[in-house]
């Protein structure tokens, strides 16, 4: 794991399953060498600065409902 | 047995023209709703001044006789009102400012009160509350009667709202949040939430620049999206949560794009659970379906209106919009935009107005429009609306059918319904990825708002009937010689097109078609340079006798089926040109109003008697 992020990173949402508390976070966190950007914690979501790959790692993951790239959005 | 036979005709006849007379004068009749201007006269001035600046700009004057209150009449308070049939903010606001000219103490004027079908006499002190054509088109006057938004808070989720504004007390902003650079400094460094946050909440009756919709309601500002206007989606769902944790009511969301994501739809989807109004803009693509985040099922979505109530020609419609709300149409003056406080650079920039200093922008979007149903919703909540379903039900419950063909928030029924069980909303359909795009497929019901074509379809078949008899007494022609089915694909086809089904117009495969071809189809052939060339009023060049004498030479006619669509196409071309005569009024080059009237009629009549011509041969 190098400390300086890849060219193509960026930013995802990671979505926690049901049951999953804060240990089960810091255990998923430890698996994949991950710290979190913030939490969004009543939708159980942290955000962190993932490659595809590790984001397609965290997808397979049985703690992980699901995984979000950020979008923009703009003004109407 | 002739004779009886004879008798029937000429009842069914009187009856089918009877009554394509009497559709033209009720659909005429809906047309007439006007702007009145209340000018009050100095005791004992002549009215005769304005009178004439009245008529000189083209507006009607009568004297308004009050019975009861202060204004009852009386000859030392003589109040003229000024009106005209039609909802041009521009050209009210321009006899407003040439009637100023007439005021003072020593003018004949006393005061110039613009009544918007509403009571003029609770206007706001506001100098640009004349120009707020949107506000008066919510009947603020009469909501701020029953609320005015006290202590609601509404978030604004947005880039930011300035502190530095005239018109909006920087009291009334509660601790902000800036989730690009995870600091309070929420400033606005664009312009876009400064306007969003004044239909809210701008300060009203200050005596400067203009007013709010829920004008003592209180600002939440989150700052999400940057100089440019750009953001990212999980700021925005992280901005979402902390209004609906931090006390926000109401929350607009006047952003859109990147398509559906979880994310965000779970965000909206807890604010709501935590009792948290979302409401959002429908987005401004012209498509038959709402973006995102307006889609989601917990979120109000709204689509944006012009100064006529015309859909705005930006806004999204159709599959997954709630409401409709004045969102501004620019593309005739920019008056037709919504006015709010934005900060001065943007001065250089934008068209605006300038009060007491402070710089005032007209902007347009379904970012407009989420506003006034953000300001609603805030007026509803003080009421004693708090619940999201139900204030959802509420607003969709009283929303009225307007020419949009869309849902028009009507807050003042609201406010006065709020009390009676409204009908559940049917859910949203929920949406999610490939399944959301596939909607936009769906079937789904359109506009259908279209009088004038309506009504030239009806007034073409009377002419039918007309020409019908008119050959029948002649004795040279049966009925079965006369009238025929081809007849009829031609009248409508002249008329109005497929008009009546353009609803269509917003589906597969119609709405993947470019607009101007698909357009053909659902238009009289006689709309064809308005369609093709996407002008705002017909050209006196195709909409006059030569175009369809072209059509008459062009369709070779020695054929009978040929020659009856032809007599049918000119039927319908004599009933629609009649019809924009009598209905619309307005025509290139041509002044609008009678002279355009007289140009369309008279052409009209002149294509009328093509059939006859053709019937001969």
């Amino acid at each position: 794991m190098s400390d300086a992020p890849a060219a193509d990173a960026q930013r995802y949402a990671v979505k926690l399953r049901a049951g999953v508390d804060a240990d089960g976070l810091a255990a998923l966190e430890a698996r994949h060498g991950l710290t979190a950007l913030r939490r969004i914690a009543p939708l159980r979501i942290a955000v962190y600065t993932l490659t595809p790959e590790a984001a397609r790692a965290l997808q397979s993951d049985p703690d992980v409902e699901y995984v979000e790239e950020d979008r923009t959005m703009t003004v109407r | 047995m002739q004779s009886k036979s004879g008798l029937v005709r000429w009842v069914a006849l009187v009856a089918v023209f009877g009554a394509a007379v009497a559709y033209v004068f009720a659909a005429k009749k809906q047309e007439q709703r006007y702007d009145e201007i209340l000018v009050r006269l100095h005791e004992g001035q002549r009215a005769s001044a304005v009178r004439k600046l009245a008529r000189e700009h083209g507006f009607k004057v009568r004297e308004r006789k009050f019975a009861v209150g202060p204004n009852a009449w009386t000859r030392k308070n003589r109040v003229l009102s000024i009106y005209k049939y039609d909802l041009d903010p521009a050209r009210v606001n321009r006899v407003i400012a040439a009637l100023g000219a007439l005021r003072g103490p020593t003018g004949v004027v006393a005061s110039v009160e613009p009544n918007f079908r509403v009571r003029a006499f609770d206007a706001p002190n506001d100098p640009l509350y004349a120009k707020q054509w949107n506000l008066r088109r919510m009947r603020v006057e009469d909501l701020w009667k029953k609320a005015d938004g006290k202590d609601v808070v509404v978030a604004v989720i947005d880039t930011g709202v300035s502190t530095k504004l005239a018109d909006l007390d920087p009291k009334r902003l509660v601790k902000g949040f800036n989730f690009i650079t995870r600091d309070d400094k929420f400033e606005d460094d664009h312009g876009h939430g400064s306007h969003v946050a004044g239909t809210i909440a701008q300060d009203t009756n200050n005596g400067i620049g203009v007013a709010g919709i829920a004008p003592k309601a209180r600002i939440m500002p989150l700052k999400v999206l940057g100089r440019e206007g750009g953001g990212s989606t999980l700021d925005i769902a992280e901005a979402i949560v902390y209004a609906a944790d931090n006390g926000a009511h109401i929350i607009n969301l006047s952003l859109g794009g990147g398509g559906y994501t979880q994310v965000l739809e779970e965000a909206c989807a807890y604010a709501q659970s935590k009792g948290a109004i979302v409401i959002a803009a429908a987005g401004n693509e012209g498509q038959p379906t709402s973006s995102f985040p307006a889609r989601y099922p917990s979120v109000i979505s709204v689509a944006a209106s012009g100064p006529q109530d015309e859909l705005a020609p930006y806004s999204n419609h159709g599959q997954g919009v709630d409401v409709i709300a004045p969102g501004g149409n620019t593309s005739g003056a920019p008056e037709g935009g919504i006015l709010q406080n934005g900060p001065a650079f943007l001065a250089d920039s934008k068209q605006h107005e300038v009060s007491k200093g402070a710089h005032f922008f007209y902007f347009q979007g379904t970012s407009m429009a989420a506003p006034h149903v953000a300001g609603v919703a805030a007026l509803l909540h003080q009421a004693g609306v708090k619940d999201p379903q139900k204030l959802r039900a509420l607003l969709l419950g009283t929303a009225e059918k307007s020419v949009s063909g869309l849902p028009f928030v009507t807050p003042m029924s609201a406010l006065e319904r709020m009390k009676e069980p409204m009908p559940t909303p049917p859910p949203k359909p929920g949406v999610r990825g490939a399944e959301g795009q596939a909607q936009a497929y769906r079937f789904d019901a359109g506009v259908v708002a279209a009088t004038p074509q309506h009504a030239g379809i009806v007034l073409g078949v009377a002419l039918l009937g007309f020409f019908a008899f008119a050959l029948l007494r002649r004795k040279t022609h049966t009925m079965e010689s006369v009238v025929s089915p081809l007849m009829l694909v031609g009248l409508v086809l002249g008329a109005t097109g497929l008009s009546f089904l353009g609803f269509l117009q917003t589906q597969a495969p119609f709405n993947v078609l470019p607009e101007r071809f698909a357009g053909l189809l659902f238009n009289s052939a006689l709309d064809f340079d308005r369609v093709l060339f996407f002008l705002n009023e017909p050209s006196p060049f195709w909409h006059n006798f030569l175009v369809p004498a072209l059509f008459m030479v062009l369709l070779n006619f020695a054929d009978e089926g040929k020659r009856r669509f032809t007599i049918g196409l000119m039927l319908g071309f004599a009933a629609k040109l009649v019809c924009e005569g009598l209905l619309v009024r307005e025509i290139a080059v041509l002044p609008d109003g009678f002279v355009a009237a007289a140009f369309l009629v008279a052409n009209g009549l002149i294509v009328f008697m093509f059939p006859f011509i053709l019937a001969k041969r």
